[in-house]
């Protein structure tokens, strides 16, 4: 596997050449270089060495940089761990985690980590003095007036400064640099698995087997099955999917939902997917298998994993209602179950009641206003109807009166009160037919309108007129009269 | 705030709003049944208030179903709430949803207005006015029930687990009495952060994220 060495980057030219590393980056695929298949996932190693005594600040992560690959799982904090390489120690950081191949003929994956490094820069020695001259010592210059100067141990042991290691360290200059470690997988190829996939294949690669349990009975109709498949294996977990088990008419079922556990390695873990069933009506259920289509790249070729199917018996509800028992299988046809209609509806409604909501009391408030207007208009249009049975009535009224106070007049032989009924009784029936005011209607008007027709009439007329200004005599024969005007008010009476 | 488009009113109505004629409408909370239930699953084992809200949610587009009222029940208990045992008229009322009861109270208003309106042109007599009256009844007691059964703006659910209603608006407050997680209660007011409830145990303050209307405001 490649590594990276960082050391012309940190080290000072003057002693590039001779520096050990300081930073070593090494990107590992499990088994080596290899070909890969799309949706596989391997398990990967980063390992970061930092020569001891070099300050290292991590500045995130290791991120991928190729768009082929998913890198997933990676440790958050990584593990560190004191080595050694060519006899200096270094501390190691690893990160873990699954590398996944999502493109076909993708670059090889490469990764990145972006460090601070902090580390003394060693300063140039000057050059040893030739021949027997000893170094320059400045310590010694001091002290060779002291009492000590004659003491052998105490010579000796300036002759070399103990502080001179010291000094020259606390001389380098402390450098920090910005760095990004990088390395590349090499010859890492991506293929395409073969097609056509099979139907129910989500892309998950690897190796997993299914089981599958169902929760504690007893079952009844309405009350939720809890189905759990539990798939183990070792694979692109988050490429493993199911549609679980499919709606019928004696069951109804909600997604899987799919909760993952990491197992030891960084591919490995358990993938539970639970499904919610709804047995529909009572009796004997058959729960079909769950099925997982995966491709297994060790023996190049799909997988399905199927589960055992279940058979339960399912009680009824306690209302005694069995769903499906509303809509029973009618001349071959099975119809849809009244409340599966409910159950199975995934179709957005609106959760706010029709009642709580602006159109309901409009259309309400536009009813009653549709009818109030409508009753209104049927009153005005009956009002306008009794008026004029107001004044039918108003006439009748009259025509009867004339009638009794002709009456009294011939009984009293009051030829005047006699003649004057009788006008007005006829004046009354002729307004109606004639729509004109009673009292315009005179002799002439008669004459004019009836012509020979209303000869008595208006003879009745003239014979008021001449009672009541003409001063003559009136006539004695007022039952004649009486019954004349009788029969002329009777025949208007049917014209009117 | 999103608007929607007034639906049949096609361009007549985008006009309407494009001239800023019709005041921007929030677009109502939609949801389905199926979608319901299965969020309530999920949420029963560790938020059973949650689960009691998105059933009761559930109840009001599927009245009937036997799943919604077995969950709602499983729900109420895996909060520690009494099971719900409502009368004879309550259980009729629920048998349909506030919005069957709505639609029932507009066709006996029109049955009513039909009546009315055929009684005052004298039309049918016989049949006018007994038409009237049924719809009348029926508007009338479909109304009621559509009213009793359909959740206020304020109706909420406690999701937040036993919550501690207190007594003013703020953490350190006096504790007025315990809400129990899925407890219905009437949210009257929301002040900083908290949410002054009513409920059979009293009023009192409680944090606004521990209660969750029924239905979610638009």
């Amino acid at each position: 596997m490649a590594g990276a060495a960082l050391l012309a980057a940190l080290a000072a030219p003057a002693v590039a050449a001779a520096a050990p590393a300081r930073a070593t980056f090494r990107l590992q695929l499990e088994g080596g270089a290899r070909g890969l298949v799309v949706g596989q996932a391997v398990p990967v190693t980063i390992r970061a060495d930092f020569l001891a005594g070099t300050g290292v600040t991590l500045n995130g992560a290791p991120r991928l940089v190729s768009d082929g690959f998913t890198l997933s799982g990676l440790s958050d904090k990584p593990r560190q761990s004191d080595v050694r390489r060519d006899g200096l120690p270094y501390v190691e950081l690893t990160w873990t985690g699954a590398l996944t191949a999502i493109q076909a003929g993708a670059s090889p994956p490469a990764v990145e980590l972006p460090v601070e490094l902090s580390y003394r820069a060693p300063v140039s020695s000057p050059a040893p003095a030739s021949g027997d001259e000893q170094p320059q010592n400045p310590f010694a210059s001091l002290l060779a007036d002291t009492p000590l100067a004659s003491d052998p141990f105490f010579a000796q042991m300036m002759r070399n400064d103990p502080f001179q290691g010291f000094f020259q360290d606390l001389g380098g200059a402390v450098r920090q640099r910005e760095v990004t470690l990088r390395d590349q997988a090499p010859r890492v190829t991506v293929a395409p698995p073969p097609q056509p996939a099979p139907p129910g294949y989500a892309g998950a690669v690897g190796t997993f087997h299914a089981t599958s349990r169902l929760s504690d009975g007893p079952f009844q109709v309405g009350e939720p099955i809890t189905l759990t498949v539990q798939v183990v294996g070792r694979g692109s977990f988050d490429r493993l999917a199911t549609t679980g088990v499919a709606e019928t008419n004696a069951l109804s079922t909600y997604p899987p939902r799919a909760t993952f556990t990491a197992g030891g390695g960084a591919t490995e873990g358990t993938k539970l997917f639970t499904q919610t069933l709804v047995p529909r009506r009572s009796g004997a259920l058959e729960i079909p298998a769950v099925t997982l289509v995966t491709f297994d790249p060790q023996r190049h070729r799909y997988v399905t994993e199927r589960t055992r199917p279940f058979s339960v018996t399912v009680a009824a509800a306690p209302d005694g209602q069995s769903i499906a028992s509303q809509g029973a299988p009618t001349d071959g046809v099975e119809a849809q179950p009244q409340a599966a209609r409910f159950i199975g509806d995934a179709t957005p409604r609106v959760l706010v009641p029709a009642i709580r909501r602006p159109w309901f009391w409009w259309t309400a408030a536009a009813l009653v206003a549709a009818a109030s207007l409508a009753s209104a208009a049927a009153s005005a249009r009956a009002r306008g109807r009794g008026r004029r049975a107001f004044r039918r009535y108003q006439r009748r009224l009259v025509v009867s009166q004339a009638r009794r106070r002709m009456d009294a007049a011939v009984l009293a032989g009051d030829a005047p009160a006699l003649f004057g009924a009788a006008r007005e009784g006829l004046q009354a029936c002729l307004a109606r037919a004639w729509s004109v005011p009673p009292d315009a209607i005179s002799a002439a008007d008669v004459e004019r309108r009836l012509g020979p027709r209303g000869g008595q009439v208006r003879a009745l007329f003239e014979q008021a007129d001449r009672c009541a200004y003409g001063g003559r005599r009136p006539p004695t024969d007022l039952e004649h009269w009486r019954q004349v005007a009788a029969r002329e008010l009777d025949a208007l009476k049917e014209v009117a | 705030m999103t608007t929607h488009r007034i639906r049949g009113w096609g361009a007549a109505g985008a006009l309407w709003l494009a001239l800023g004629a019709a005041p921007a409408v929030a677009a109502p909370p939609v949801a389905s049944v199926a979608g319901l239930v299965h969020r309530a699953e999920n949420e029963l084992a560790a938020h059973p208030g949650r689960a009691v809200a998105d059933y009761e949610r559930a109840r009001l587009l599927a009245p009937r179903a036997p799943e919604v009222r077995a969950g709602l029940a499983r729900a109420r208990a895996a909060a520690g709430l009494p099971p719900d045992s409502p009368g004879a008229l309550a259980r009729l009322v629920e048998r349909l949803s506030p919005d069957e009861w709505s639609r029932l109270a507009l066709a006996g208003l029109t049955l009513a207005a039909a009546g009315v309106t055929a009684a005052a042109w004298r039309r049918r007599r016989r049949w006018t006015w007994p038409a009237a009256a049924l719809g009348v009844a029926v508007a009338v007691a479909s109304g009621a029930a559509a009213w009793r059964t359909a959740p206020r703006p304020g109706d909420a659910i406690v999701v937040g687990g036993q919550t501690v209603a207190r007594i003013a608006p703020f953490t350190g407050a006096e504790e007025a009495f315990l809400a129990p997680d899925g407890a219905r209660v009437t949210i009257q007011g929301i002040h900083q952060g908290f949410a002054r409830i009513e409920s059979d145990r009293g009023a009192g303050w409680v944090p606004s994220s521990a209660v969750e209307c029924i239905i979610p405001p638009s």
